[in-house]
């Protein structure tokens, strides 16, 4: 058994050997936070090693400060219009990591004046459909028939003069057009999602759903981070969800 | 060796022991020592204090962070809103930028810091409405902020849609034929007229029929199947008042308004009927967050009140 100062001897040098490696491995951390950082975002994903350091790290700050909302399996809730991270399907951008740490960073609809914040969808049975500018309601005639054509694009049959109304009133009174574009393609720069793609933020895209978010109106919003998480957090969730959404196989 | 007491001459009695050069610049024995040290330390910090408040130089970071591009007076720019600011303004990927592109950009963003730091320097919100207002505006979403991208659990929005349960019922709808007598006709033969047409409209003649007859044509407010809201603005509160009360088929009695007297036939009324919250859920989550944020707002009045020091002159009281 060790005396009284050899034992205390040997604690200070483990001590010291303990704390020499917390300290080596905050430095090392700090090393991968920084050479992380200096990448442009996009460029993260080229650098291999990197990327799986920063989609590591993702994880836990996604479980934190994500999953509440897009779920653990980062599904999302079609009840509450919470996109699917998982899906290829972006609202807003293409899914790069610039572009997603930039929404992690300011958010969607959120107090900053980089947020994405240039349109929401109106609420076109309500008195005052739009916040941003006047424009008119729609009758629930009008809203069916939109809501009609819509329903083309996901293979539902359409008597045809409610189907030529539906379309009309998508170039023109609706405004649809202007947001979603003259093909129903959506516009991932404003966030209008694309309606002739199957693919639902909102609801189960039957009629009934719909009409219901042409009466109602959707406004998504999406936290800012830049005030709660650091900037390495910031880019590793990024990592972490780009790392999640895996493009489909090509079909054979 | 030791030195000869004799080899140094001898003092005379009460003689200060003279100095030698080495004495004189000796620091522990210079009589002035605490004044020079203070006048040197007052010296050099007035000398940073002037140049770090005219400089800015005085509060330089010597580093730029990993996050960031530049730092411009120690505000740093972030990569991503470089990347995301080069995208934007050249229309390409960032890895498709070229040099002078990144260059311009960022020579750009430099600037508009530098602008934005100086007109908070010169209290710009003081001098532009605009400015100002876009302030108040920005503060007031920053109260929000929390609201606006909260989450609302199940319990919280259940809570809320049973305490405002009446809001929640689908769309009441109508359809409504409104029918008036044209303009210029003798008041008195216009209500004879609208009364004797709301007699033969009960009876069950056609409306097209009765207004032939009767002199009255469709006002033109209403087209079609309409939302009570609608329905409310296009006919007035007096019509609508009216039309909301009457079952398919019913007809008003005559009610005159400032273009003569009116009849009413509804066509189709459905009135409101009330939702499940199942079905509430998305317009329950709008008027939630809404009603939060506005609370956030009030209280954020309240606390700025409580701590702001506000005088009010008697007068105005």
């Amino acid at each position: 058994m060790l005396q009284g100062k050899s034992r205390w001897k040997t604690v200070a040098v483990g001590a010291a050997v303990a704390v020499v490696a917390v300290l080596g491995w905050l430095v090392y951390r700090h090393g991968r936070d920084a050479a992380m950082l200096r990448l442009a975002p996009d460029s993260l994903p080229e650098n291999a090693s990197l990327y799986a350091f920063a989609v590591s790290g993702g994880k836990g700050v996604f479980a934190r400060n994500c999953a509440g909302c897009h779920g653990a399996d980062m599904k999302g809730d079609r009840k509450t219009g919470v996109p699917d991270l998982t899906d290829v399907d972006w609202q807003f951008g293409e899914g790069r990591v610039a572009e997603i740490e930039q929404i992690a960073l300011y958010g969607i609809r959120a107090a900053d004046h980089r947020t994405k914040n240039q349109a929401d969808m109106p609420a076109f049975g309500r008195e005052q459909p739009y916040a941003r500018y006047s424009i008119p309601t729609l009758t629930p005639q009008e809203m069916d028939d939109i809501a009609t054509y819509i329903g083309v694009t996901q293979g539902r049959e359409a008597e045809p003069e409610a189907l030529k109304r539906g379309i009309a009133l998508f170039d023109t009174k609706g405004q649809c057009f202007d947001c979603h574009g003259n093909d129903m393609g959506g516009d991932t720069f404003i966030g209008a999602p694309n309606l002739a793609d199957k693919v639902w933020v909102n609801g189960d895209g039957s009629k009934k759903a719909i009409i219901d978010i042409i009466a109602q109106g959707r406004v998504g919003v999406s936290p800012m981070f830049k005030n709660t998480l650091s900037p390495a957090q910031i880019r590793a969730v990024a990592a972490y969800i780009h790392s999640k959404a895996i493009p489909p196989p090509p079909a054979a | 060796m030791a030195k000869s007491p004799s080899s140094t001459p001898a003092k005379p009695a009460g003689t200060p022991p003279a100095k030698t050069v080495k004495d004189l610049f000796a620091w522990s024995e210079h009589p002035h020592r605490t004044l020079i040290i203070g006048a040197i330390g007052a010296i050099v910090g007035l000398g940073m204090a002037g140049f770090g408040l005219f400089t800015a130089e005085g509060t330089r970071v010597r580093s730029v962070p990993p996050e960031a591009v530049a730092v411009v007076n120690g505000r740093p720019v972030l990569i991503s809103d470089f990347v995301a600011q080069v995208e934007a303004e050249m229309g390409v990927k960032y890895s498709e930028a070229n040099a002078a592109q990144r260059k311009m950009v960022l020579e750009e963003m430099i600037s508009e810091e530098l602008f934005v730091q100086r007109g908070l320097e010169i209290d710009e919100p003081s001098v532009d409405p605009d400015v100002r207002s876009a302030l108040v505006s920005a503060v007031q979403t920053q109260v929000a902020v929390d609201a606006i991208t909260k989450s609302p659990t199940d319990d919280e929005l259940r809570t809320f849609y049973e305490a405002h349960k009446a809001s929640y019922s689908s769309m009441g709808l109508m359809t409504v034929k409104d029918l008036v007598a044209p303009r210029g006709t003798d008041p008195t033969t216009a209500m004879n007229n609208a009364r004797a047409a709301a007699a033969a409209l009960r009876a069950g003649q056609a409306v097209e029929a009765v207004g032939a007859r009767y002199n009255m044509k469709d006002s033109g407010k209403v087209m079609g199947e309409e939302l009570y809201f609608a329905a409310q603005i296009h006919l007035g509160d007096a019509l609508f008042a009216q039309a909301v009360k009457l079952k398919p088929g019913e007809v008003s009695d005559p009610v005159l308004q400032a273009d003569g007297p009116h009849v009413l036939v509804t066509v189709t009324n459905t009135t409101p009927q009330a939702r499940t919250f199942e079905d509430a859920r998305i317009a329950v989550m709008t008027d939630f967050k809404q009603a939060l944020q506005n609370q956030m707002q009030v209280n954020e009045d309240k606390f700025l009140r409580v701590r702001a020091d506000i005088l009010i002159a008697k007068a105005f009281q």
